[in-house]
């Protein structure tokens, strides 16, 4: 039986595990499901015509027109990696069926771990200050780091644990106070080739995510899956800054694009082979948000490689820039926010991150609908 | 069937001017591990970094990708026929590793892998600078060497753990607990902060528009840390061989977090494990960190200690303060 399965894995190029099957000692696995969702946006909003007025050098980049991207909210004093984490906490559990000491592990997920300002705090784990402001006294708490990819990795986790029946229930969250990496930015960006031109894409948001176990046939997390192409782990790296409070990011933004649109439609694919769907059965698909532009071009050219296009491909970095491993749950708290959903919706979500992470989520969206105001 | 460990070992920094920075001791170590099991680096499918003091205090990506890359654990594209590796980093302070060996035996118990590796290494960040960064403000071109921050308490090791699926349902992994005491996370902090302060002339001339400061890192470790981790650590230790069906009496062998300095002595005594039942590191990992599990996992090994154990108790101290335990059957 092991060996089968093994058979079966190793022609995956992706870590995989579905919602339904077996695990290795013969016993069945658990489905789960996204429970609840919840987020915390400052309020303050900084246009891109505002953050490239306050650049050092006339950098004649029209990044609202390259990107997509009019605005962004950014944190004001007060506000940091913390405070977003457990606003979002607080979000989702007010959506939530379950309380607080419900919850069995809780996983920080962001990059930036700022509390108290911009002291990045490495000890003790942001994740045991956020479950004693929220509550969750009973929940194993850890952080993970894995770049715009986190928040989707502490899902896959999640689902794991459930699935295997070691827990009932959990919450990823993360609070992503990146904007200034995108003021340290502005005081070095000569021109549009800058490595430190994504930094100018960056927004500040919180989000969390409940993933419970369920007895539901169809409402339940078709599958989920990540690899790595660790060859190109030095695209993008971010680090405190040497100009200023905070942090940097330098990329090299058209490889990461390159090498995603080129490896991640076989990556996908077999995701979607193991959920038993096709690319035309996604009724929509949320990609990591970066730039409006390079997000309808990727879309496009996955569509053409799989043979056919998407249905609806969600964007909200114009509004949000990019908010890095918050940017799925962004769009995914709006979208339930504004009642765009309809029950039995399928959803993708399709993580390209530095290292280079490439992460799919497929799920339905049912029963999460109600506890939105969703009448369908 | 359960997890089991194949192989453990720990690295230390090679002589070199500047010292060695912490993906390159997460490298060695990885590479003697797998070499240990008589494994490559493609049959890793899933790489767990747990260490938390890392060149340059690299944010992103994972540091676990990078080390991914080094040492060659299926860093292209999967090909027809065969696999990748799935890749990040755990922060979860000195019981980081056994938080990544909880995760991996998750994924190895469900089916989805076969082998796991989790690897850990601190450094002092200014020193050990990874040179092979592609960019000017992080990498060697353009960067400014400073001396070693005296601040840091931590000496530089790494370690790496292997692991795998044991068709022997009695061997392995067969319980985990985690417990937090945030009444004493004040006890150890390590904050990353702007401090003001004079721009050498040299950086202001290369780089302008700085201001003037630089981003410092800050390690605190208050009076009573290893006291309080010893209490903690006996809080939890007894519920957890309680819900085992065991005592004290059954456990073969303890293999305690050797640091911080102090714990493992007040802690074995405490609970009244006898001297030669608990797995030791000698004085060089004095000021070990992250890495420590592994250092006296690896310890026992060598003296088969391990080997002939049937109950070995893992209890491991972090911030926060944190307390990991696990059961692991050889």
């Amino acid at each position: 039986m092991a060996r089968e399965r093994h058979a079966v894995r190793m022609e995956h190029g992706m870590i995989l595990e579905a919602g339904v099957g077996t695990l290795a000692d013969g016993s069945p696995a658990i489905p789960t499901r996204i429970e609840s969702i919840g987020w915390k946006i400052p309020e303050r909003i900084l246009t891109t015509q505002e953050l490239m007025q306050s650049t050092r050098h006339h950098t004649h980049i029209e990044l609202e027109r390259l990107t997509g991207i009019h605005q962004r909210h950014v944190c004001s004093e007060g506000e940091d990696s913390y405070t977003l984490a457990v606003g979002a906490a607080r979000d989702c559990l007010e959506h939530s069926r379950h309380g607080p000491e419900d919850i069995e592990m809780l996983i920080n997920c962001s990059i930036s771990r700022y509390k108290g300002g911009l002291r990045h705090q490495w000890e003790a784990p942001l994740s045991l200050s956020i479950k004693d402001a929220i509550g969750a006294h009973r929940a194993i708490s850890f952080d993970i780091s894995n770049a715009c990819a986190g928040m989707m990795t502490g899902v896959f986790i999640l689902h794991d644990f459930i699935r295997r029946g070691v827990i009932k229930r959990g919450m990823a969250v993360s609070g992503e106070c990146i904007s200034n990496l995108g003021q340290n930015a502005a005081t070095q960006v000569r021109w549009v080739l800058s490595d430190q031109l994504a930094s100018l894409t960056l927004g500040d948001a919180g989000t969390a995510v409940i993933v419970e176990r369920t007895e539901s046939e169809t409402d339940h997390i078709a599958v989920a899956g990540f690899t790595t192409l660790s060859e190109h782990s030095r695209l993008c790296l971010g680090a405190p800054s040497k100009v200023g409070p905070g942090a940097s990011m330098f990329t090299k933004a058209r490889q990461i694009h390159k090498v995603a649109i080129s490896e991640s439609p076989q990556l996908l694919k077999e995701a979607l082979d193991a959920a038993g769907f096709s690319f035309g059965d996604i009724d929509y698909i949320i990609p990591h948000q970066t730039s409006a532009r390079a997000i309808e071009r990727g879309a496009r050219e996955i569509g053409e490689r799989l043979g056919v296009q998407p249905k609806r491909v969600v964007v909200t970095v114009n509004e949000f820039g990019n908010t890095s491993s918050t940017t799925h749950f962004v769009a995914l708290r709006k979208y339930l926010g504004e009642k765009r959903f309809k029950k039995g919706d399928t959803i993708m979500l399709i993580s390209f991150a530095s290292g280079l992470e490439v992460g799919v989520m497929i799920f339905p969206v049912e029963e999460i609908l109600d506890r939105y105001g969703n009448e369908d | 069937m359960g997890t089991k460990i194949e192989a453990a070992s720990t690295s230390r920094p090679r002589p070199r001017l500047g010292g060695t920075g912490a993906i390159k001791l997460a490298d060695d170590a990885a590479r003697a591990c797998l070499e240990r099991a008589g494994r490559t680096a493609a049959d890793i499918d899933f790489l767990i970094n747990a260490g938390i003091y890392r060149d340059n205090n690299i944010g992103e990506p994972a540091v676990a990708s990078i080390i991914q890359e080094d040492i060659g654990a299926n860093p292209d594209p999967p090909l027809e026929g065969g696999h990748g590796t799935f890749s990040f980093d755990v922060v979860n302070g000195a019981v980081g590793v056994l938080t990544g060996i909880h995760i991996l035996d998750g994924f190895l118990n469900s089916g989805a892998i076969d082998v796991g590796i989790v690897v850990t290494s601190d450094a002092d960040p200014e020193r050990g600078s990874n040179w092979d960064f592609p960019f000017g403000l992080v990498g060697s071109a353009g960067r400014v060497s400073r001396s070693g921050d005296s601040r840091f308490p931590f000496a530089a090791f790494g370690g790496a753990v292997l692991l795998s699926r044991s068709e022997d349902e009695n061997q392995g992994f067969s319980r985990f607990a985690f417990a937090t005491f945030s009444e004493f996370k004040h006890l150890l902090k390590a904050e990353m902060s702007w401090e003001e302060g004079p721009i050498p002339r040299v950086v202001a001339d290369v780089v302008p528009g700085l201001e003037p400061g630089r981003n410092v890192l800050q390690v605190d470790q208050g009076e009573g840390y290893a006291a309080r981790c010893a209490e903690c650590a006996l809080t939890s230790t007894g519920p957890f061989l309680e819900s085992a069906g065991l005592n004290v009496k059954d456990i073969d062998l303890l293999v305690p977090s050797p640091t911080p300095a102090g714990f493992a002595d007040t802690f074995s005594q405490a609970l009244g494990m006898p001297a030669d039942r608990v797995a030791l590191v000698d004085e060089s990992f004095a000021r070990v960190h992250t890495a420590g599990p592994i250092a006296a996992l690896e310890s026992s090994m060598r003296t088969g200690q391990f080997g002939d154990a049937r109950n070995v108790l893992f209890v491991m101290v972090g911030a926060g303060i944190t307390v990991g335990l696990a059961l692991y059957h050889p």
